[in-house]
């Protein structure tokens, strides 16, 4: 694999360097050339790529070879700026196949299953790509696409879909819309839930498992670097396998972007190796994650990551303290009567920074009971606590207040810059 | 493995004509490195061969670290090469310069051996044996490459380095030389390094091949998916200028 690898980075940083002018002119900046590369190791000389990086090259500039040999076009979204173009050739298509079907293959997925894909079709990667893995395994896919969740649920009963690809927070809602139509999810067929896009923590894929009576396993990709299809859980959920022999992955540390070693947790960053259209050397994900290269018990001798819960970039820093959102998010399934919808505000009073963290109260809970309300709240305030050492202030909303809060609304930071 | 090399770089004089190649050939392969001209891929023969020494870079053969050995030390431990141009013994007899392929075991192996050998590389080469006793240099281009591939044989190689056969031959030729390279890795089990600047007939026997450009591997894969791709199609077969012009 190493041998494999070594020779893959080295014809990756050489199409690179010759073919994208971008990064000629990084190399050339920090003057070091190809055949510095001489182990895996002196991957850590090599420049880093960003998302800007990526909108700056808006929409080409990225691309190793000439337009006309490209085959498909995918695009985030880019609400708030440039959206980051990806292009594939045919090569990347197929190589693209081959990996989400080893990934969908190891979560369990046979040609015997009916893949019922509720990931978007469009210019989002993760319709396309788990389509072509489950395809390319010979499964019956059904192309369902996102939304339309009755019609889903319907879907999902009559044409006794036996695997689900989506968000696991849309798993949840479908299993709540079930229960809303009095579908009782023991007359589904369903098997094995493949879940990516988004965290998702122990406490949803148990909830997940236990509602919709599936083994829900988690997958990862990410749409700049390919889109699904660069890690997925075995059945074991021991950690996400990694398609080494596609791509090549180091932990850094976020600040000092020091190379970590095997086991320690920090920012996830990627190299392309077989990519053609667009290659990308040393991708900063802002995931985090931590990577283990023992030998997992399925038999897979790859390396594995830590599922990703959290993000570099979606921290904040509150009297010096790092807070993640989805750690506060993770806790929040854990208290009864209250929904993991929430909005985490900070603001400063006196020099003082404050954190209140708004949460919605559970449809059941009687909101006139003052006495349980404030034992709520002291709950919240004491699990906060120990979670991050800071003590919130805590309001509590009434019920659907918060439940269409966005990720870029999750926090609202009122410190001046 | 059976031949691994890790950023292997090779000066030529005082060009840098190998700049970090690592390739590996696994046992029973046929693995080919195309490229244009000054490419280096006969630099790249030759560094494995032991004709030149690399300047930095792990070569191993089976494991053992054979970089900068000698080319009579590679050919004891199973790795020979057929050089650029067949080089032969012009004046010699097409027997006289098979016998000379099997010179460095001659003492050691059995003489019944080197005739069992002999008649092997009669059978696959019948052209050779009915000319057996005529001077290699009277022999057309296509016989001298069999010769040398013939002669090569004779030192019961375990992997085979080619550099360059279809050069200054017709096409039939080349299609018929590349023929017997894919019968001998199937009936003899030898490993095949190939060198070609001629991509399509490389490709079209090899399993997986390299593309070298000014000393750099820029591509590799299975040959079969090189050989469908629009890069190396425009750039090595000639394919796509039509559509460029329309």
């Amino acid at each position: 694999m190493e041998q494999l690898q070594l020779e893959l980075l080295q014809t990756t940083v050489n199409r690179a360097y010759r073919n994208v002018p971008f990064y000629h002119r990084k190399f050339e900046q920090l003057n070091i050339a190809p055949e510095d590369v001489q182990s895996l190791c002196d991957i850590a000389k090599l420049p880093f790529t960003t998302k800007e990086d990526l909108r700056d090259g808006y929409p080409y500039e990225m691309f190793a070879v000439p337009l006309r040999e490209i085959v498909r076009i995918h695009s985030s979204s880019g609400a708030t700026s440039k959206p980051v173009v990806v292009g594939y050739t045919r090569n990347d298509l197929k190589h693209w196949a081959d990996q989400t079907a080893r990934v969908m293959s190891a979560a369990g997925v046979t040609k015997d299953d009916v893949v019922q894909i509720a990931f978007d079709y469009g210019l989002f990667t993760g319709g396309f790509g788990m389509h072509y893995g489950a395809e390319r395994l010979g499964a019956s896919v059904i192309p369902v696409s996102s939304g339309n969740t009755e019609r889903q649920v319907q879907i999902m009963q009559d044409f006794r879909s036996t695997a689900l690809v989506s968000t696991p927070s849309f798993a949840l809602y479908l299993a709540e819309v079930m229960g809303r139509l009095g579908v009782p999810t023991a007359g589904l067929w369903l098997r094995v839930g493949l879940f990516g896009g988004e965290p998702m923590s122990e406490r949803m894929r148990g909830e997940i498992e236990s509602r919709l009576g599936v083994v829900a396993t988690d997958n990862y990709g990410i749409s700049a670097v390919m889109g699904p299809g660069i890690a997925g859980e075995c059945e074991l959920r021991d950690g996400l396998h990694i398609n080494e022999d596609h791509f090549l992955v180091e932990v850094v540390d976020p600040t000092t972007l020091q190379v970590l070693d095997e086991g320690q947790e920090g920012e996830l960053v990627i190299t392309t190796l077989t990519k053609e259209g667009l290659p990308m050397i040393r991708y900063r994900t802002h995931d985090i994650s931590r990577i283990t290269r023992s030998k997992c018990k399925c038999g897979r001798t790859t390396a594995r990551m830590a599922p990703v819960r959290r993000r570099t970039d979606d921290m904040v820093i509150i009297r010096g303290v790092n807070v993640y959102p989805k750690e506060i998010e993770a806790l929040l399934y854990e208290i009864e009567h209250v929904q993991p919808h929430y909005q985490i505000v900070i603001d400063r009073e006196a020099g003082l920074e404050n954190l209140t963290l708004r949460v919605e109260l559970s449809g059941g809970m009687i909101s006139d009971q003052m006495q349980r309300l404030v034992e709520l709240e002291d709950t919240i305030k004491h699990r906060v606590h120990a979670l991050v050492g800071l003590t919130p202030r805590v309001r509590l909303v009434e019920p659907r207040t918060l439940h269409e809060v966005g990720p870029s609304e999750r926090v609202i930071d009122n410190r001046e810059k | 493995m059976m031949l691994k090399l890790q950023s292997v770089m090779t000066y030529y004089g005082r060009i840098l004509a190998l700049k970090g190649v690592s390739l590996h050939v696994d046992p029973g392969e046929i693995v080919a490195v195309v490229g244009p001209n000054g490419a280096g891929k006969t630099t790249a023969l030759n560094t494995i061969s032991g004709v030149l020494s690399p300047r930095s870079g792990r070569i191993t053969f089976d494991g053992k670290d054979i970089a900068g050995k000698t080319a009579d030390k590679l050919v004891e431990m199973g790795l020979v090469q057929v050089p650029e141009g067949r080089q032969l013994f012009p004046g010699m007899s097409v027997y006289e310069n098979l016998m000379l392929g099997a010179y460095r075991r001659s003492r050691a192996a059995k003489r019944s051996l080197v005739s069992e050998d002999l008649d092997r590389i009669y059978a696959t080469f019948p052209v050779l044996k009915d000319r057996s006793r005529q001077s290699a240099g009277t022999l057309s281009g296509g016989e001298q490459q069999m010769l040398a591939i013939g002669r090569a044989l004779m030192a019961r190689p375990r992997m085979l380095l080619l550099d360059e056969p279809s050069m200054g031959l017709a096409p039939l030729v080349v299609k018929e030389i590349f023929r017997v390279i894919a019968d001998l890795r199937r009936d003899g089990g030898t490993t095949v390094l190939v060198v070609e600047q001629n991509a399509k007939a490389a490709l079209a026997v090899a399993k997986r091949a390299y593309v070298l450009e000014t000393g750099r591997v820029v591509m590799e894969g299975p040959a079969s998916e090189l050989a469908k791709n629009p890069e190396i199609q425009r750039a090595y077969l000639g394919k796509g200028y039509k559509q460029m012009v329309e």
